[in-house]
This record gives structure tokens, sequence and C-alpha cells, in this order.
């Protein structure tokens, strides 16, 4: 995508249906994460959750997937922040939506408002990101 | 109960390096699409030197180098099982995060903050650190804010 096709308002998504309880235990292992809802279902049964507890650094790459799957490269990111607020859990659908708030000229970027959104709305995630897109 | 004394603690010095295999695994974990986190020729075709990182476990990484998030959350309470979160990231990218390249990590406790939330008293625990490589070039700021519920 290129500089000049991103205007103020303009929406990136990606849905990411049905999480998967056996993508949890894989990220707790590879997070080295001994919390036991991220892996163990008596465990998560026992906080009174409806299944595995995803990790917040995999909502957070749900969030920035838009993004990058738009950039001429991964590592045009430049920054991002984000904020965690609500629990998601396996076979949950999540959406991620990134608006576009501002664009530079001067340096071809991008900030975008993101959101992680379950299927009833509610925000999961959220926070900014900024990215630079080529000219042409 | 967490400590407020605990701004100003400095984290151990450490170096973490995420291996190709994990990058791989993260990205179909997630389901990332990009397969410049699997491919170093897909990398390459998109301009880097090697097989990326996703950045999404910029996290991980600072945690690792620091000794762990067993070590990360008993020095902050060792009740932390009881209920203990992410709460918030802010992060500045100087550089591509390469799989296989060590990358070098200073931290500390930079704030320690209570507050009552919608289900009870929390504490945020915010964690500053600094990632660059080995020969001191940044790659990453990143603060994390920790969220320990309950406590006195």
């Amino acid at each position: 995508m290129r500089f000049e096709d991103l205007t103020s308002g303009d929406e990136l998504t990606r849905t990411v249906d049905d999480l998967r309880g056996e993508d949890m235990k894989l990220i707790a292992a590879l997070l080295e994460d001994p919390y036991p809802p991220h892996y163990d279902r008596r465990r998560a049964d026992d906080l009174g959750f409806p299944g595995l507890l995803n990790q917040g650094p995999a909502n957070l790459s749900y969030m920035l997937q838009p993004i990058i799957a738009e950039l001429d490269a991964p590592t045009n990111l430049e920054s991002f922040d984000a904020r965690f607020h609500e629990m998601v859990f396996e076979d949950e659908t999540v959406t991620a939506t990134a608006t576009v708030h501002e664009t530079d000229w001067e340096t071809n970027t991008v900030e975008f408002g993101v959101a992680l959104r379950k299927e009833d709305g509610t925000v999961a995630v959220d926070g900014t990101v900024t990215a630079t897109f080529p000219d042409e | 109960m967490v400590g407020t004394d605990l701004a100003g603690t400095e984290l151990p010095a450490g170096e973490f390096e995420v291996g190709g295999w994990k990058a791989h695994l993260w990205a179909d974990a997630t389901r990332n699409d990009e397969d410049a986190f699997r491919y170093e020729e897909d990398a390459k075709a998109a301009g880097a030197p090697g097989q990326l990182v996703p950045y999404s476990l910029c996290h991980h990484v600072v945690v690792e180098a620091t000794d762990g998030v067993d070590a990360m959350m008993n020095r902050i309470t060792d009740e932390w099982t009881d209920g203990a979160a992410l709460g918030g990231l802010r992060v500045d990218v100087h550089a591509p995060i390469e799989s296989g390249t060590t990358l070098q990590v200073e931290g500390h406790i930079d704030a320690v903050e209570e507050k009552e939330g919608e289900s009870g008293r929390l504490t945020i625990v915010t964690h500053a650190y600094t990632v660059t490589t080995a020969d001191g070039d940044p790659v990453y700021d990143l603060e994390a804010d920790i969220v320990v519920m309950g406590g006195d």
C-alpha cells in the first residue's frame, strides 16, 4: 500500500476466527510463561474462565497484523502502544481494526488508532501505531 | 503486597536471542500471514538482512533477558499467581529485530502506582527497558505496565 492511498478515517481490518486452545498452549511454551490458565483447562475453570486464557502478546500480534500486512516491509513499523483491557479466551473470534488518524507528508508516516474487539464489540486491546509507507 | 519502594530498582542486565524456529512458530501460533517472520528469503525480498522476529515478541525478549517471568513477578510480589497481567506496552522501534541476533537488555522499575479499579485494589508496576545489539546499536525502547490485582 502507498502513502497516498491512505487518508484520515480509512480502516484496515483483520479477523481471527475461533482462537485455538492448542495455539495458546504453544504460545505459553514459546513465552516460557508458567501461569496455568494459559495451558491448563482445569485451572482456567477453577478461575471461572470459559476456556484457556490467551496471552497479551498474542492479542498484540493480532492487533498489529492488519498494518503489517499492508507495509512494504515489516521493518517499517516505527512505534506502537497498547493497553490491555479485557481477557481473551479460546474459541473466541477477534477483529483488529486500524483507523488512520494522521498522515505526515514530510516523513510518509501514518498514525493509526488500533483496537482488537471481541464479537460482542468489547474492546480487548487498543492503542496507537505509527508506520511509514512508500511514495510509489 | 507490592512495595512502593520498588521504583528505581535496577533489573539484572542480560542478553537474549530469538531463534528462527521461535519466530516461525510464533507467527504460526498467532496466525500471522507475513512470511518474513518464517523465511530468510522472504525477509530479504522485503529488504531485511535476514529472517525477522515479530515485534509482538518484544516483551518476551526483555523479560527473558532479565531472568524470566518468574523472576520478574517474584520481584514484585510472591502472591502474583493470585492475579497479574500485562496492562500496557509502549515501544519505540529503532531497528528490526533479526532472528539469531544477540540482543542486550538493560532495565529498571520506573514507577509503582496503586489504584482502585472496578474489581478492587490494584498496583501498576512500570518497567522500562533499552534493547541494543551487541555493538550497542539501538533496537528498541520499551515500557511495560504489569498490573497486580489484590493486596492490602
